[in-house]
């Protein structure tokens, strides 16, 4: 009898833990659920009382307007070319200098790892006011240009140390059975040892890719003109005209803005709920 | 090619990049603060040493915001880590789709700070938001607006910063539990420990490492973070909720006074930079006393 109640005390614990976890799941999630119904809900039913669940109304109205009425496609665009062509940068710098690092010896190596990891606790307003100044000076103020050069820097000292700790991991004597074969150092490093450190250039890219995707202090000191805008000023200044705009049209913007990170998750989330990697998105 | 060149022209991208982006404007951000430059004018003002510092000192504004950093930065941090300890200990346990819950906690931290705004900012809503009309449910018939009175401004954007930021305690806590063995607790419970003597014995001590590296940056991060504040409340209202990073912004780019932000900017770099030392010393000699 013991025994069964014992066994049953065990029962009703266990179910009070799921029961918890659920509840404290679905209050966590429940702000991301709310901007997901609401884009899809017609303005009346935004602003009728009480507030609706799920849409009564299902809508595509707030997307339409979204494309319509605002320069939200545009922003899309832009933000798309900075965020893959600063990912696809960040990749190649990261691989030849985490390399470097990795294989050769040579003077000033400690203090370039140093050096690469001050700056990344570096607080960005501090860093934000000499680069406005160097991209002013070289009259390159308000291009997509110098926002993506710049936005190289956020991740880059993360992407040298997690690939110099990668390329670490492969065996030397995999590069040199290379070299007997008569490969080049170069030919041994994009046959050999490129592919061995792959799911190290996939963080590093997807890291990259989130970071640069949202970012606001830098876009907000070099970018000035519309049509260069980035996702995160074109939400902050419908925000700022959520008296003209229904927030239904604002939370499509969000939801769109959500979906490329929520791919780029699926590839990641292993790692991350592993624990790896996770110091990529400071902020 | 010889190796030696071949190391040095691999590393010359990044050295150019961490130079030019990162060591350069620290060492350009420290020489204006010794000097009078404003954002507009292309050439340096003459030399006025740490003028620049002592009047931000002086100035009134300056205290409201170190103090409104350290409520916002001590705030969230220490919620974040209220609320790390509860997700990661729930989420350790085997259950079935624990995974997924996993993915769904850890989601928040991913999203862009500008739709986690958005969002939080659509729900504090006075008129419309959700969070209002829970709040008149539970049976109180006023409305508030959250994010526009000064009373319940830093409150409310403290929740919503601990929202966006306490996963990356989750995933940390997490990953540290996960090197635990489930036998230490079945031994503990063979000997007849409750959950509470568990936590204390076993689960804090191997803890605790990662607790105090992972607090270290959230407040790094918490104390540098300008775009959540900025997004949310643009500093206000008044001046309730301008930290920092917003005041600095704000001396470069709305009173043009360069040398004056970057002065501020190394006051509060310098700030962080004692706090996080002497944190690291403490621990240190914490642990040696400990053996």
């Amino acid at each position: 009898m013991r025994y069964r109640s014992e066994k049953f005390r065990k029962k009703i614990k266990r179910f009070i833990l799921i029961f918890a976890v659920t509840l404290l799941t679905l209050m966590v999630s429940f702000p991301l659920f709310w901007m997901v119904s609401n884009s899809f809900k017609p303005y009346q039913e935004i602003y009728s009382y009480p507030p609706t669940f799920l849409p009564k109304a299902f809508t595509l109205l707030n997307y339409q307007e979204l494309f319509n009425l605002t320069g939200f496609i545009t922003h899309y665009k832009n933000t798309l070319i900075v965020a893959l062509t600063a990912t696809f940068l960040a990749i190649i710098i990261s691989c030849l200098g985490g390399y470097s690092l990795s294989r050769f010896r040579f003077r000033g190596k400690a203090l370039f790892t140093r050096l690469s990891l001050v700056t990344y606790m570096t607080p960005t307003i501090l860093l934000v006011i000499p680069i406005y100044e160097i991209w002013i000076r070289l009259r390159l103020i308000d291009t997509l240009f110098s926002l993506t050069v710049s936005s190289i820097s956020f991740t880059l000292p993360f992407g040298l140390l997690l690939m110099r700790s990668y390329f670490q991991g492969i065996p030397v004597e995999l590069e040199e059975a290379a070299f007997i074969d008569g490969a080049t150092r170069f030919q041994a490093f994009c046959k050999v040892i490129f592919p061995q450190a792959l799911p190290g250039v996939i963080s590093t890219g997807l890291f990259t890719f989130i970071v640069v995707w949202q970012e606001y202090l830098y876009t907000l000191v070099l970018i000035s003109s519309e049509a260069k805008k980035t996702l995160t000023l074109s939400i902050a200044d419908l925000m700022g005209q959520s008296a003209i705009y229904s927030w239904g049209m604002l939370m499509a913007a969000a939801v769109l803005m959500v979906i490329p990170v929520l791919i780029g998750f699926v590839f990641i989330e292993k790692q991350l709920i592993a624990g790896f990697n996770v110091g990529a998105i400071k902020g | 090619m010889s190796d030696r060149q071949m190391a040095i022209l691999f590393l010359v991208p990044s050295a150019l990049v961490i130079g030019f982006l990162g060591v350069y404007p620290v060492i350009r951000t420290i020489l204006l603060s010794l000097f009078v430059k404003g954002t507009l004018s292309p050439k340096m003002g003459p030399f006025v040493g740490v003028s620049n510092l002592v009047n931000i000192l002086k100035s009134h504004q300056f205290g409201r915001a170190l103090l409104n950093s350290i409520i916002w930065t001590g705030g969230t941090v220490a919620l974040q880590f209220i609320f790390g300890l509860i997700f990661s200990l729930m989420l350790y346990k085997e259950f079935r789709g624990r995974n997924i819950m996993r993915s769904i906690i850890i989601f928040p931290y991913l999203i862009p700070v500008v739709v986690a705004v958005l969002v939080w900012k659509y729900m504090f809503n006075d008129l419309i938001g959700i969070v209002n009309h829970i709040v008149y449910l539970l049976g109180y018939r006023k409305t508030i607006g959250w994010l526009s009175n000064p009373n319940t401004a830093m409150f409310s954007a403290i929740m919503t910063g601990t929202w966006k930021y306490f996963p990356f305690m989750v995933i940390c806590f997490l990953a540290r539990l996960q090197t635990v063995s489930l036998e230490l607790y079945d031994a503990a419970r063979v000997d007849g420990a409750n959950w509470w003597q568990e936590f204390v014995h076993i689960t804090f001590p191997i803890m605790k490492p990662v607790v105090m590296i992972v607090l270290l940056l959230r407040t790094i991060w918490m104390f540098n973070n300008y775009d959540f504040l900025a997004l949310l409340t643009g500093g206000g209202p008044g001046f309730t909720t301008t930290t920092l990073p917003i005041l600095v912004y704000r001396k470069i780019f709305a009173e043009f006074s360069m040398s004056g932000g970057a002065a501020m900017g190394v006051f509060m770099f310098l700030i962080l930079y004692v706090t996080a030392s002497l944190y690291l010393f403490l621990y240190e000699r914490a642990e040696q006393e400990l053996g």
